[in-house]
């Protein structure tokens, strides 16, 4: 599943093997999540789905469901 | 079992640089499916790179980390060369275990293959576990300034430092409020008190139209702006600032006529970099970032990033800053790499000359392989020329090796161009160890380039301390590797880098003759010595403040001064500041040894003694004291007070003091030399030795 793979990235970025998120998880519930954080995640993200996010996708971005989203339109499956 | 094959299909086929990401995505697969154990079984009979990963993390769910840190060491690429992200899980697994020494080792090791961006963004948070490398080399303080966003480089930093033994404390200021920061004496930067300021700016802050009317008016005054910003900071904290020249905007409306004309965008802000180079003060470095972003494997710039988060440069770019970054500051604190020991066979030519004899290696044209080869040492030359040191070690016959150098037409290096020549049978780290011993230098100042794999492994098992960089068997690499490495960064060339090369090639053969000298004295002799001495003035503080931030062993006090801070004391009434120069039968050796006194009336403090190890066991220290002693005798003071500051690296001169009659003062490590009783040095040994105002050299600042 893209979520699990996601999730992965997440604990990486924030350093908290035990972080769990789904997909209405935002910014405002894990606590180090900022602009800098975003950009983290966007990178990350971007590596291991070899894609390219747009500056409209980024700005999107208000939750994980969000990201998933974009992931799917960029051909991202969850095989 | 199909279901096997097909998690298992297409693994070999899979690029290399993203085969980490695709592996952790069949491990997830095979793991959800339950097919760990059918899998296993069936990669046991592989023996492809991505086999051996994708066995190797499925290994971590058996709980056994020694098995996985085992099975992860055999992943490697089909030519034998380390892969950063391997090398990077490996060291998680080391920091899991509690081996932080291990975990450091290891993360130095993937950071020689220079990974990109994401590589440093997965590290990060690993680099808190690893300890730091013992000993450390130099402590400092940092701090990123600029207009656009500074945490995302910052990572890359930390990490590079940790690999450079530079324990290194960060500031950042609140975004973008650079001009607000420098301008207030109580801000957080100030307060900070950083030794190194990186301003980071961009064309976005130069405020330029796509075509400027008056364009050398606009560029005088933006220059003029700019050093008010570095003048400012420099009056407020005693750093060195550090910053990257301008780069156009990838989008240009004007296209070509934004370079060719006067006004265009493009021409300005070469103009503008041109101007800064010229005109900043000694302690600012202008990065060359347009060489930079030519080079740039990704972009250089990402509109999408500076508008989401404003990052600039784009992070694809970011590794290759902060190695350039880093590069300059251990330039600054005299921490670059001075040596660099090569292989031979299949490094400097292709093929085995004890093999294939002078006519059956590759060196120079017509063969492909040839060119390459020689364009490798062309390079190497270029290095040694502007004062590297090249040491050779390989597994030869001497007269093999040193037959290409004398007698092969392609050979662009020659035998006299090698300050170290180890062509024998001994193993590399011991060669390398008795380099260093011969040219007097540490291990930690190496480099080590050698084609064979199982040869770098060992020489970084047995010496952590030398660099060796990954390379493969394609030379091309070899230049690209140095390249990126920039392990011998030197930002300002003092005539002494270029004689500093024959000098070392002189000691080595200064040793020989050592041995064949039946006594020191008669060697001292033998050498022709010849000393030149005089008061630090313009002309010798750059060289003057490059020794005195670079001396490791033969200095007393290992005090650190900055350019500005050597010219205050060179014209201060307060001090005595002295330098030495000196020549023998082999090689003019240059400006080696500097000493500075606080003359006070009544007795003068030694503040610096130090002397390149070039010379050191040549009796320059005795003249030195000499010089001190007399002038001090001559001003009326009546005793040298001195003290010995131990550091990891300066054991020579523990006893320095006692040996030429200091006594222990009150203080711990504090010495007296009561100048009336004392018996100084005689000028044995230096040709033209007469005392300083009969040699008509000036008698140092008083």
């Amino acid at each position: 599943m893209i979520i699990d793979r996601i999730n992965a990235l997440f604990q990486e970025v924030f350093d908290d093997p035990s972080l769990q998120i789904g997909f209405e998880t935002t910014a405002s519930d894990i606590q180090d999540w900022d602009s800098v954080a975003q950009v983290k995640l966007v990178l990350a993200i971007e590596e291991v789905f070899n894609v390219q996010f747009e500056t409209e996708d980024v700005a999107g971005f208000k939750c994980v469901g969000d990201v998933v989203a974009a992931l799917r339109r960029k051909g991202a499956s969850d095989g | 079992m199909k279901q096997v094959a097909w998690l298992l299909s297409g693994l070999q086929e899979y690029p290399l640089s993203r085969l980490g990401a695709f592996v952790e995505h069949r491990a997830g697969l095979i793991r959800e499916a339950g097919l760990r154990r059918e899998a296993n079984i069936a990669l046991e009979n592989r023996n492809d790179t991505a086999s051996r990963w994708l066995r190797a993390v499925l290994s971590e769910d058996e709980g056994a980390p020694a098995q996985t840190q085992l099975l992860f060491a055999r992943v490697t690429t089909p030519a034998g060369c380390q892969i950063a992200d391997v090398l990077l899980r490996r060291a998680r697994l080391a920091a899991r275990c509690g081996d932080g020494a291990d975990a450091t080792q290891l993360l130095r090791e993937a950071l020689q293959l220079h990974p990109d961006y994401p590589f440093y963004l997965r590290a990060e948070s690993l680099v808190k576990k690893c300890m730091p490398l013992r000993p450390t080399r130099r402590r400092t303080r940092v701090a990123l300034l600029g207009s656009c966003t500074t945490s995302l480089l910052r990572p890359v930093l930390d990490i590079l430092f940790l690999r450079d033994g530079i324990e290194a404390e960060f500031y950042e200021g609140p975004f973008a409020s650079y001009r607000q920061e420098i301008a207030d004496k109580d801000s957080g930067l100030c307060t900070f008190g950083p030794d190194f300021v990186i301003l980071l700016l961009n064309w976005r802050d130069l405020g330029l139209s796509d075509l400027t009317s008056s364009p050398s008016a606009v560029a005088k005054q933006i220059v003029a702006e700019l050093r008010d910003v570095h003048d400012q900071l420099l009056s407020r904290c005693a750093c060195q600032i550090i910053q990257p020249s301008f780069t156009p905007p990838s989008g240009e409306p004007c296209n070509a006529l934004s370079s060719l004309l006067p006004g265009g965008r493009t021409h300005v802000i070469r103009e503008i970099n041109r101007m800064l180079w010229e005109s900043v003060s000694a302690q600012v470095t202008i990065l060359d970032a347009e060489r930079l972003a030519a080079q740039c494997p990704g972009q250089w710039e990402s509109p999408i990033q500076w508008s989401s988060a404003r990052v600039y440069p784009a992070p694809d770019a970011y590794p290759m800053l902060a190695e350039q970054l880093s590069s300059f500051i251990r330039a600054l604190l005299g921490l670059s790499s001075k040596v660099l020991a090569v292989d031979l066979d299949n490094t400097l030519w292709g093929g085995i000359i004890g093999e294939e004899g002078l006519g059956g290696i590759q060196l120079g044209g017509p063969s492909a392989a040839g060119e390459r080869y020689q364009e490798v040492q062309r390079y190497l030359k270029g290095l040694r020329e502007r004062g590297v040191l090249l040491a050779v070690v390989s597994k030869n016959n001497f007269n093999d090796a040193a037959s290409v150098f004398q007698h092969h037409q392609g050979s662009v290096l020659k035998l006299e161009d090698f300050a170290s020549f180890k062509a024998n049978w001994e193993d590399k780290s011991a060669n390398l160890t008795a380099v260093a011993m011969d040219l007097g230098l540490g291990l930690d100042s190496f480099v080590f380039l050698d084609d064979n794999p199982a040869e770098r492994a060992r020489v970084r098992a047995e010496l952590p301390e030398v660099v060796t960089p990954e390379i493969s068997t394609e030379p091309a690499g070899t230049i690209v590797a140095l390249e990126r490495g920039l392990y011998f960064q030197t930002l300002r060339l003092t005539d002494e880098d270029e004689i500093r090369a024959a000098s070392y090639a002189a000691l080595a053969s200064s040793q020989a003759l050592r041995q064949a000298a039946s006594s020191l004295d008669e060697y001292l002799r033998s050498l022709q010595m010849e000393i030149d001495w005089g008061a630090v003035d313009v002309n010798t503080c750059e060289r003057v403040t490059q020794l005195i931030n670079k001396t490791n062993q033969f200095n007393l006090t290992t005090k650190r001064y900055s350019q500005a801070e050597v010219q205050h004391r060179m014209v201060s009434q307060d001090f005595w500041f002295r330098w030495y120069r000196l020549r023998d039968r082999f090689a003019d050796h240059g400006l080696i040894a500097v000493v500075l006194a606080e003359a006070a009336s009544e007795e003068w403090t030694v503040d610096l003694w130090l002397m390149s190890c070039r010379v050191i066991g040549r009796g320059v220290e005795g003249f030195m004291l000499r010089d001190l002693g007399e002038a001090a005798r001559r001003s009326g003071a009546a005793r040298l007070r001195a003290r010995y500051i131990p550091t990891a690296k300066n054991q020579l001169v523990e006893d320095l003091l006692p040996r030429f009659g200091f006594l222990g003062a009150d203080e711990p490590s504090e010495f007296v030399l009561d100048l009336a009783s004392a018996y100084l040095p005689p000028r044995r040994f230096f040709g033209n030795a007469v005392p300083a105002e009969q040699a008509g050299v000036a008698v140092g600042s008083r």
